[in-house]
């Protein structure tokens, strides 16, 4: 399975929230850190509402939080 | 590690610690070298659940929180796919089974290879559902 097609910055997005853990932002979505963490490093695509609760929790629409790869979704 | 993980873990040492030996011996017994008794199968299987509970209690009581915690999707897909893949592994062994009644195999050397698929079946599960939590997914 390895890396995939979405990228995402969860990762600037939590230290710009004063440095926020993958554990509060776990507890927040309701998963465990590490299912945050695998989605951090892009090897796990969360489902549309887990991607949906991450952007509300940074108050920032989900296109800002996940982008879709084009080039690496073809290969 | 999480709590999955660990339990997966659990499990899998148990099954290699438990059921290997036992399948040496059954091995020998099927070579006319030593004798398992009859009531052996269900005491193993006895012992195997007690220390499953024994074992998990024990990781629950040392973290609790996430012992309570539901799975979350990530664990759910991952649970489905490594039993999937048990699935395939039990279904090939209960189909060797029938096929082994068409030759002069007895109730023990049939229950034997039943308990054996799924043992397989089993570590199948939980191997490829550690593997599948150390890479991400």
């Amino acid at each position: 399975m390895g890396r995939c097609a979405v990228r995402n910055v969860i990762r600037d997005l939590r230290l710009a929230r004063g440095e926020m853990t993958q554990q509060e932002l776990a507890d927040r979505i309701g998963v465990t850190r590490q299912t945050v963490n695998a989605i951090e490093l892009g090897k796990y695509s969360p489902s549309l509402e887990v991607a949906f609760q991450i952007a509300e929790v940074f108050g920032v629409p989900l296109e800002r939080v996940f982008q879709y790869e084009k080039a690496r979704a073809r290969r | 590690m999480s709590f999955r993980e660990k339990s997966a873990w659990i499990s899998l040492i148990l099954i290699v610690l438990v059921f290997g030996p036992y399948f040496g011996r059954v091995a020998l017994a099927l070579a006319g070298k030593t004798h398992v008794h009859a009531g052996t199968q269900f005491a193993l299987i006895t012992v195997f659940v007690l220390l499953e509970i024994v074992l998990h209690v024990a990781v629950a009581v040392r973290s609790p929180r996430e012992a309570r915690a539901a799975r979350d999707e990530r664990e759910d897909l991952i649970d489905l796919r490594a039993t999937r893949t048990a699935f395939y592994v039990l279904l090939a062994g209960v189909l060797i089974a029938i096929f082994t009644l068409h030759f002069p195999v007895n109730v023990w050397m049939l229950s034997q290879f039943v308990l054996f698929s799924a043992v397989v079946a089993q570590l199948m599960r939980f191997s490829n559902q550690i593997r599948l939590f150390r890479r991400g997914w």
